[in-house]
């Protein structure tokens, strides 16, 4: 069933085939399709929506470039997330150093009075804040990894597979990675300012 | 959807309830249009400057001025020793009142079609490159 899940998506291929031919207006189809989870990767990296979607920019781009070089051997997601990654951490590693206000971390958690009907009582934007904020707390590397895991919902193969990362060592950072956010999480309603304190 | 334990499945819930982030609006029209500038540098920025018809082009002009200097007698290539006299080109300079000698040896047809090879690569040359402009001007608009 997994493998069948992981096989690349027909209408990729047709994509694909059609804009190696020369039908390049077709690769915004591609781009629309993926650009959420890649801005997501980029942004999980960088902690920068301006540098992400330049990143995510030079990474479809390389993309379109060496399309004719992908041989459909690995999920077309896959092989995008993965030069996704590595143009972000070439970002990263490329930009400036600067300085995180620790306290513009500190944040007050979302009302949960009036939730009824809601996951944890969070509506899908407050939820996005708080992971926002709860990301903040993991190495870059992490949170991609949490990100793919739960998010894309990849498996531990295809985390390697686009982070490069070896598989004990994606397990291990995901565990603490978990752990980490599970502590925040059993804090509730405390503030995440707090967790991070006592967790670092 | 993974099969984990209560709380680890939490994390994901809380994860995947607040999914990817929002790329921001007109990020696809942005990209295709680099695209667009990409591919047209490398179909049209290539083959008019350094491609075979400017290549062709340099040639036939560095070909065209050594059979003219040659034949005009600005060159010392006719000595056998020397590729180029800069002396010679001086004295030969015209001086008010004095034309310059110009004895052509190259047969009028001959000299014709060089002349209408340098026009048409030219104006080819010219044309490709403002096709180009107009179209990168296009695709950044």
């Amino acid at each position: 069933m997994r493998h069948i899940l992981q096989m690349n998506n027909p209408a990729d291929a047709y994509i694909i085939e059609q804009v190696v031919a020369g039908n390049k207006s077709l690769f915004a189809q591609l781009i629309d399709r993926y650009s959420a989870m890649a801005f997501t990767i980029a942004c999980r990296i960088l902690d920068n929506r301006e540098d992400a979607e330049e990143a995510v920019q030079d990474a479809f781009v390389k993309v379109y470039e060496h399309l004719g070089n992908f041989r459909q051997k690995s999920k077309f997601s896959t092989w995008l997330y993965r030069i996704v990654y590595n143009t972000a951490v070439s970002h990263a590693r490329s930009r400036k150093p600067f300085l995180q206000d620790l306290d513009g971390m500190a944040f007050q958690m979302p009302d949960t009075s009036s939730s009824d009907g809601l996951v944890y009582g969070f509506t899908p934007v407050e939820a996005s804040e708080l992971v926002g904020k709860m990301m903040a707390l993991l190495p870059e590397e992490d949170r991609v990894i949490v990100t793919l895991y739960y998010l894309h919902e990849s498996d531990i193969d295809e985390v390697h597979t686009i982070t490069g990362l070896s598989k004990a060592n994606i397990k291990v950072r995901l565990f603490r990675a978990r752990k980490k956010i599970q502590e925040c999480m059993a804090r509730f309603p405390d503030t995440v300012s707090l967790c991070s304190i006592n967790t670092q | 959807m993974k099969t984990t334990s209560g709380s680890t499945d939490r994390v994901g819930n809380m994860i995947r309830q607040a999914g990817p982030e929002i790329p921001p609006p007109g990020m696809t029209e942005r990209i295709m249009n680099r695209i667009e500038v990409v591919s047209l540098k490398k179909s049209q920025v290539i083959s008019p400057v350094i491609g075979i018809r400017g290549w062709t082009w340099i040639g036939i002009f560095v070909i065209g001025l050594i059979v003219l200097s040659m034949h005009t007698g600005l060159t010392g290539a006719a000595d056998g020793n020397r590729l180029w006299d800069a002396g010679n080109l001086l004295r030969s300079f015209p001086h008010p009142g004095k034309s310059m000698h110009i004895d052509f040896q190259v047969p009028k047809p001959l000299l014709f079609g060089l002349a209408g090879l340098l026009l048409w690569f030219s104006l080819d040359f010219l044309l490709s490159t403002l096709r180009w402009k107009k179209q990168v001007s296009k695709g950044k608009s």
